[in-house]
């Protein structure tokens, strides 16, 4: 009989404490260890070329030229069956900065018209800044060319 | 009628007797809730965040939108024209060397330099990653938003 009153009054609520007790030093630990700032990074491909000795035929790509006033000129080596419009440009820099909106606009004419093109070589001038050198690589991986490679100088 | 006013008055007495024994103590499921949801944002940002590259105050990395997640490199940072491979300062010329004895360790190298930089002062540690043999050298970037 007295098991049985036991057994009717027996109490099922889990006791919490420990529990929170635990998720507040997870939290605790995971607010200090997490990593806050978001840093990432452009990947430059150097192992391609475009002088192959071989017969094989390269591949498509863009040579991107900077300037020591910010200009860029690029210009598509083997795209024999583009137009000469799209083969070579000369874009002005606009506040001694390359003008990254008409980089993209020739960028996705080349695109349109040479879909297969996936490479694209910087060449930076001495003086050309950090900062406008990454601009470029950003914007081309906008247009989804995703090897990007640079020339040292 | 008088029936129905002695069982007023009874429940009248229950609902005091249930105030009488009000529980006032905390709601502890919700605080539990809460810590889970925490616990599991704060789980997923930390298996998304990578490796942590601590930047100097004084230095600006460029903004990219389209940049990809920094892994485990040898980080070569380029401060007051000084080199420093993993924090530590190398001189320009010992610098393909201590490269090449961290390749061992490392596939890739970052370059860590303030966005304001000519590429001419980057340039010698483009040349050292590749004398010592590395094929990935990757440039670090502050990750901007799509539209900037």
């Amino acid at each position: 009989m007295r098991a049985e009153s036991k057994n009717k009054n027996l109490d099922f609520e889990i006791n919490l404490l420990p529990f929170i007790s635990v998720l507040a030093v997870c939290i605790s630990f995971l607010l200090l260890t997490t990593v806050w700032t978001q840093i990432g990074t452009f990947s430059l491909s150097q192992a391609f070329g475009t002088d192959g000795a071989g017969t094989t035929k390269n591949p498509p790509a863009l040579w991107v030229q900077f300037e020591n006033d910010g200009s860029v000129n690029i210009s598509v080596k083997e795209g024999d069956q583009l137009n000469d419009s799209l083969k070579f440009i000369n874009l002005s820099a606009k506040k001694s900065r390359p003008d990254i909106a008409r980089i993209v606009g020739f960028v996705k004419k080349v695109k349109s018209a040479l879909p297969l093109v996936n490479i694209a070589l910087l060449l930076p001038a001495p003086t050309s800044s950090y900062e406008d050198v990454v601009a470029v690589m950003d914007s081309l991986k906008r247009m989804k060319i995703n090897d990007i490679g640079i020339a040292p100088l | 009628m008088i029936k129905n006013n002695s069982s007023k008055l009874q429940t009248e007495k229950a609902g005091e007797r249930k105030k009488k024994n009000f529980n006032s103590g905390l709601s502890l499921t919700s605080l539990v809730d809460c810590f889970s949801v925490l616990v599991i944002y704060l789980l997923v940002a930390a298996s998304v965040g990578g490796v942590e590259l601590a930047t100097p105050k004084n230095m600006q990395l460029p903004k990219a939108a389209h940049s990809d997640t920094l892994a485990e490199s040898a980080i070569v940072r380029l401060e007051g024209g000084k080199y420093f491979l993993n924090n530590k300062l190398v001189t320009i010329e010992e610098l393909p060397e201590a490269l090449r004895k961290s390749q061992s360790q490392f596939k890739s190298i970052v370059i860590q330099a303030d966005r304001r930089l000519e590429f001419s002062q980057l340039n010698p540690i483009v040349l050292s990653g590749l004398a010592a043999g590395f094929a990935k050298i990757q440039f670090a970037v502050a990750k901007a938003g799509e539209g900037s």
